[in-house]
């Protein structure tokens, strides 16, 4: 995502070029923070229509992509703040199933592996496991993270290394008690 | 590499943007260490765990439903430069206008008597002057297209770096009265060789008329008549820290200006906003056979790139233009207004209040939606063709900060740091642009909304 200067468009036919090219990304980064597919295109949604209204005062940055991406990091982070001040869990099983029925499996499928993730990375401190997500999920590399995170690379490898290791200790746990029981 | 390194960059094992070259330096590592290697491959268990195992992509209509919301919502905004009014002001007029004649004179041919300048180069400058001026002698008009960086809507001496070229084309057939015309996508003048008319076409557009030598544009004026500014420019140059060179190239002679940046930059906000506010380098090509000017092309100079700020792509001399070209049809719904009399108007503006408390009351009167007051700070709102569409986007907006105010460039007012939130939750973070350099030192909103 950082090769390239790359600027934030300017007309619509580039717009929908840009949408193109990131919607994926931005949507699969929104969805696993969110654990709602209908919310998580929303929030694409929003932050790309906002970008395109304030486009002009746009025109200096220079790598749109991240900058993009740290829009949606940063309203689903908003968006997760409100519940949690709201008290509103932040899956709603009924939610999360679109109103097409033939999508009903596939979006159970997605809800359960956000949950299943969720919980791996909600059993480790919080800026280990903001990493990990950035890393694994999103595949950004440690130094897109760093700028997204606007913390050191070494800082990002630190944490993205302690993070495994935890995570790696509580799964060896588990087995552990797992295996007992059986 | 021994066992800690390898456990402190194991890392960079799962990082993809490290060369293969030292990811086999681990794996050969591994294999004298069975320790470091079960580290290594439980961390990859570890990683794979987390691996989503569904694909999520995006609906098939998400791009679609992008492009519908931001087609309906069109461009409603401007920057800070998008002035609801040209900058220079009848009630101000006397002054301002020696200054825009400075300021143009200053801008683009500041190179003549400079004590720096090389004897061999004010030789070949003089004589390129003088057979320039001969040159222009006969010509009945000229047309120019040229791009510069800058937005559309904008005024015209506006520049920006990181925007892209916005076509502009020149016309102007000399006389006595001239006349002229300059345009770009959402502005046009037009001299008709009796006043200067300013369109606008935007939300908040508006179309003034003004006096012959009403300053409603200006450096581009100095593309309306190269030979003569030409001369004229002999007589100011001391102004201005300008190096420069004249070669001969083939059937070209070739112009080179570097000039600095002019005005107070203490606060760079204004630096690289308009071509006299950048340290620029121009360069000029004039036919050596007929001494015409035939290109121009200016380059903004940063501290480590150089980008060109405005080209001039056609310049034809004595092309035929016709009369319709010098009369601007506007839409029904607008109607020319003259500029003296929005700035003879006796509301418009505050006296006996800093820039910081009137840009309070400017935002204050958005959110109580007092449209009255609002006019009275940005004289000429209540008429602007889109004034209902703007009414409801900022109407109700409540203000989350205003800074304090600076000066910066060549900006005779002041700006004052904003950041309002919208009724649809959007924030605008900016300066707005405040002037009161007239008699009664009453201040307006000039712009930066």
């Amino acid at each position: 995502m950082t090769e390239n200067p790359e600027k934030f468009p300017q007309t619509l036919p580039d717009l929908g070029e840009f949408v193109k090219k990131n919607q994926n990304k931005l949507v699969r980064h929104a969805f696993f923070r969110l654990g709602n597919r209908e919310e998580a295109e929303d929030v694409v949604q929003e932050v790309m229509i906002r970008m395109y209204q304030e486009k002009e005062r746009k025109q200096h940055i220079e790598q749109a992509t991240s900058y993009v991406f740290r829009m949606v990091f940063n309203s689903c982070l908003d968006r997760l703040r409100k519940k949690t001040r709201n008290n509103f869990e932040p899956l709603n099983g009924r939610e999360t199933l679109r109103s097409d029925e033939s999508n009903r499996e596939t979006e159970i499928i997605a809800t359960e592996e956000f949950l299943r993730i969720d919980h791996l990375l909600n059993s480790i401190p919080s800026e280990q496991a903001e990493v990990l997500r950035l890393r694994i999920i999103d595949e950004m590399s440690f130094v897109e993270i760093a700028e997204i995170m606007k913390l050191p690379v070494t800082t990002i490898k630190s944490r993205f290394s302690y993070g495994i290791t935890k995570l790696r200790n509580k799964l060896t746990c588990q087995k552990e008690v797992k295996n007992e029981l059986h | 590499m021994n066992c800690i390194e390898i456990k402190e960059k194991m890392a960079d094992l799962f990082d993809d943007s490290v060369s293969q070259e030292i990811k086999d330096e681990f794996f050969t590592h591994f294999r004298d260490c069975p320790d470091c290697r079960i580290l290594y491959e439980e961390m990859a268990v570890t990683i794979a765990e987390l691996k989503p195992r569904v694909t999520i992509t995006a609906s098939r209509n998400l791009q679609n439903r992008i492009l519908d919301q931001s087609r309906k919502v069109g461009k409603p905004y401007q920057s800070r430069r998008g002035r609801i009014l040209p900058r220079l002001t009848p009630a101000w007029k006397k002054i301002t206008a020696i200054a825009a004649v400075l300021t143009l004179l200053f801008i683009l041919f500041p190179l003549f008597n400079h004590p720096g300048w090389m004897q061999n180069n004010a030789n070949a400058a003089n004589s390129l002057l003088g057979k320039s001026i001969n040159a222009l002698q006969g010509i009945r008009s000229v047309y120019m297209e040229f791009n510069v960086r800058t937005l559309e809507n904008e005024n015209f001496e506006y520049i920006n770096m990181n925007a892209g070229f916005v076509d502009h084309r020149l016309w102007k057939v000399f006389g006595n009265p001239s006349k002229w015309r300059i345009e770009k996508p959402g502005r046009t003048i037009v001299m008709d060789g009796k006043n200067q008319f300013l369109y606008e076409s935007g939300p908040l557009g508006f179309a003034i008329i003004g006096d012959p030598d009403g300053g409603l544009v200006d450096w581009m004026k100095i593309l309306l008549d190269p030979g003569k500014i030409l001369q004229t420019e002999k007589d100011f140059t001391a102004y201005n820290e300008a190096k420069y060179s004249v070669v001969e190239k083939g059937n070209d002679v070739i112009l080179t200006v570097k000039a600095k940046a002019m005005g107070d930059f203490r606060n760079m906000y204004a630096l690289n906003k308009s071509i006299p506010e950048s340290n620029n380098r121009r360069l000029y090509v004039f036919d050596k056979t007929t001494n015409l000017l035939k290109s121009l092309d200016i380059y903004i100079e940063t501290v480590n790139k150089e980008v060109e700020i405005l080209q001039l792509t056609t310049i034809k001399y004595d092309k035929p233009v016709a009369d319709s070209n010098f009369v601007i049809m506007l839409p029904a719904n607008v109607k020319w207004v003259p500029f003296e009399k929005i700035l003879n108007d006796q509301h418009a503006g505050i006296s006996g209040i800093t820039s910081e408390e009137t840009a309070k009351r400017f935002f204050e009167a958005w959110n109580s939606k007092d449209w009255k007051t609002v006019d009275q700070l940005m004289p000429g709102f209540i008429n602007s063709p889109g004034v209902e569409e703007v009414k409801n986007e900022f109407g109700g907006l409540t203000i989350v900060s205003i800074g304090k105010s600076f000066k910066s460039g060549q900006y005779r007012g002041e700006f004052v740091p904003y950041e309002v939130r919208l009724k649809s939750g959007t924030i605008r973070k900016m300066n707005l642009a405040i002037r009161c350099d007239n008699k009664e030192k009453k201040w307006w909103v000039d712009g930066g909304f």
